[in-house]
């Protein structure tokens, strides 16, 4: 299994129980490679972001099995997989959800803190990686005086702290405009082709399909196959 | 099917891979966790200012209570406390100090054949109508002590060549300063009334208060019995100074079997009793106590919803860190930090105000009363108070689901 980084097989998940039970996924098997950029594409309940919760180890699926860097994340505890998430996966929301009282830099010191990263190397590590996201100058800022794009790249620089294989983003690029947006985009593609890192995206944009290296669509929880498209790397 | 990415890569971690992360709780990010508490409670600065204000005014109304309560615990047994015996003997009934019943001088006889009394000396101690120059009348409690006694003197003398001297003079009786103006007698020599006995003010005290408002009056056991028109033979209290090796508690079981008819007390029980009449029985001690209790829940509330409200405005950002695999006591120390913190702010301002509070109220009769060990332990219910405060957000923080991040 060499390049896969996180591997799904028969993935069922099914919310509530009884008549009111819905089952948003169907049997759906997807791996995520080193070096590639998914999208996870669909209408609206089509179950993209309860496939990235499951990806991302966030949500357990009813039935099937999710595997990062070939392990087994079935019997892990809460604790356990919270460890997972937070050695392997990188998070970029389409909130971002920065806190406001904290500068760029100590937002993404939040993620290098909870890694055990602390003091002035965190700090070093924090300001290195506002750089890589284009912000090595607003690294004192606070989220409130910068621009919904630049607020977006600190959380993907957040997202990077803890050096994760995985990048999982939703919607990252809805609440932007098109320059912002392609700017953000640009960034992960390069993550992708570059680093070497998977990249999955829940997205309605269709802005961002040339960009793609692998598009997934999924439509009433089930994947519906898609042509090839370039591949990132 | 989605088509599977043909890229094959060796790379399942780039350089830079962060440390371990499988720390103790409390050796993983204590400085950071600190930081967001402290930013999180200054960046609403209505929402800090209604914390401090809640917790400075708790802290506040305790101080001033306890302090009370305290200044009452002194001045109740302040006459026990300084008296220097290890046991009293009372007439039988006794409930406090300051209500004393007189008994015949033979008790004191009867204690001394006692074993293991060294000392037993007379006291008697009776409520009175001094009369001011000016001709207005307060009532005192007048104590009269043998002038070579060893127990139950004044103490504190700050005017006049020692207390003995002081009541050896005919009809001279000892005043606290705190009390010159009530008694209207403010320099040494003055003359007033007791029971139409005329005395003359032959030292002043500084500091002996009294919790009944009715001045403490020190004077000889001989002017004491002429002003109260007692028998010469009658006193309130024996006080009992137990022989070396003997203990006060052995000392007092004799002497319960051998003088009949009065209780035998111990210093400590006397003053606990003397407490105890007049902050239960009285009421005055509930009515502090309740008011310490209402101060401290006032305090838990404020501070409890202004931390709760702190916390919901912080949910997405909590959520995130639980997304992005941080612990639940990542979490829970943020917000107890953030409690903490709160607490800390409003104990300085509060305390503060106190200090000073006690500074400016320090020649009043019964001021507040502010100790480092009162000032401290009200310090460590305050901030018991904030954690206390911080359960509800902490249960908040506890339901905090990862994937509400995405929503």
């Amino acid at each position: 299994m060499s390049g896969v980084l996180v591997s799904a097989t028969g993935i069922t998940h099914t919310f509530g129980k009884g008549p009111a039970a819905f089952t948003a996924l169907h049997d759906v098997a997807l791996t995520v490679r080193a070096g590639e950029l998914l999208l996870l594409m669909g209408p609206s309940g089509s179950g993209k972001t309860t496939l990235l919760h499951v990806l991302g180890c966030l949500l357990r699926p009813t039935q099937g099995q999710v595997q990062v860097l070939g392990q087994d994340t079935a019997g892990l505890r809460d604790a356990a997989l919270g460890r997972l998430r937070l050695k392997h996966f990188g998070f970029v929301f389409q909130a971002h959800n920065l806190f406001p009282m904290l500068t760029a830099a100590e937002n993404v010191m939040v993620a290098l803190d909870l890694a055990g990263q602390r003091g002035a190397a965190a700090r070093r590590r924090a300001e290195d990686l506002l750089g890589v996201v284009g912000l090595s100058t607003h690294c004192n800022a606070y989220p409130a005086t910068l621009s919904g794009g630049q607020r977006q790249r600190v959380a993907i620089a957040r997202a990077l702290a803890a050096d994760p294989v995985v990048l999982m983003a939703d919607e990252p690029t809805a609440a932007l405009d098109s320059d912002n947006g392609h700017r953000v985009m640009d960034l992960f593609r390069a993550l992708a082709a570059d680093q070497r890192r998977g990249v999955v995206i829940v997205t309605h944009d269709p802005r961002i399909v040339p960009l793609a290296g692998r598009i997934v669509r999924l439509d009433d929880g089930r994947v519906v196959p898609e042509p090839a498209r370039m591949e990132t790397a | 099917m989605a088509r599977n990415g043909d890229e094959q890569t060796q790379r399942s971690k780039p350089p830079g891979v962060a440390p371990d992360r499988r720390r103790g709780l409390l050796a993983v990010s204590g400085g950071f966790t600190l930081l967001i508490a402290w930013r999180n409670l200054v960046h609403d600065r209505m929402r800090l200012a209604v914390t401090v204000v809640g917790i400075a005014f708790s802290t506040i109304l305790m101080g001033m209570q306890l302090g009370l309560l305290l200044n009452f615990l002194h001045s109740t047994s302040t006459v026990v406390d300084h008296a220097g015996a290890d046991l009293w003997i009372a007439a039988h009934g006794v409930r406090t100090v300051d209500l004393a019943i007189p008994m015949g001088e033979r008790r004191r006889f009867q204690a001394l054949a006692v074993p293991g009394v060294a000392l037993a000396e007379p006291q008697l101690l009776q409520f009175a109508m001094w009369k001011r120059p000016d001709g207005i009348r307060e009532s005192v409690i007048l104590i009269g002590v043998d002038k070579d006694a060893a127990m139950g003197g004044p103490w504190d003398l700050t005017e006049g060549s020692g207390w003995r001297e002081a009541v050896s003079i005919p009809d001279g009786v000892i005043i606290d300063r705190l009390y010159a103006d009530k008694l209207g007698i403010t320099v040494l020599g003055g003359t007033a009334e007791i029971n139409g006995h005329r005395v003359r003010v032959t030292g002043f005290t500084q500091g002996i208060q009294t919790f009944t408002q009715s001045p403490y009056v020190f004077t000889s056991l001989r002017t004491a019995r002429a002003i109260t028109q007692l028998a010469a033979t009658d006193l309130t209290y024996v006080l009992i100074r137990v022989a070396p090796g003997y203990q006060p508690a052995q000392v007092a079981a004799e002497l319960a079997r051998h003088v009949p008819d009065v209780d035998v007390i111990t210093s400590g029980d006397f003053a606990r009793r003397s407490n105890d009449y007049w902050l239960f029985s009285t009421g005055a001690g509930i009515s502090i106590i309740s008011s310490s209790v209402l101060a401290l829940l006032v305090g838990l509330a404020i501070s409890a919803q202004t931390l709760y409200a702190s916390t919901v405005d912080r949910l997405p950002e909590y959520a995130t860190i639980r997304a992005m695999g941080g612990s639940r006591g990542y979490l829970y120390r943020i917000v107890i930090k953030q409690a903490l913190l709160g607490g800390l702010v409003g104990y300085a301002c509060g305390i503060s105000v106190v200090l000073a509070l006690v500074h400016l109220g320090g020649g009043a009769t019964a001021g507040p009363e502010m100790p480092p060990w009162l000032a401290a332990g009200i310090g460590v219910v305050s901030l018991a108070m904030c954690v206390l405060a911080s359960l509800a957000s902490l249960k908040k923080v506890t339901s905090i689901d990862p994937v509400a991040v995405f929503r």
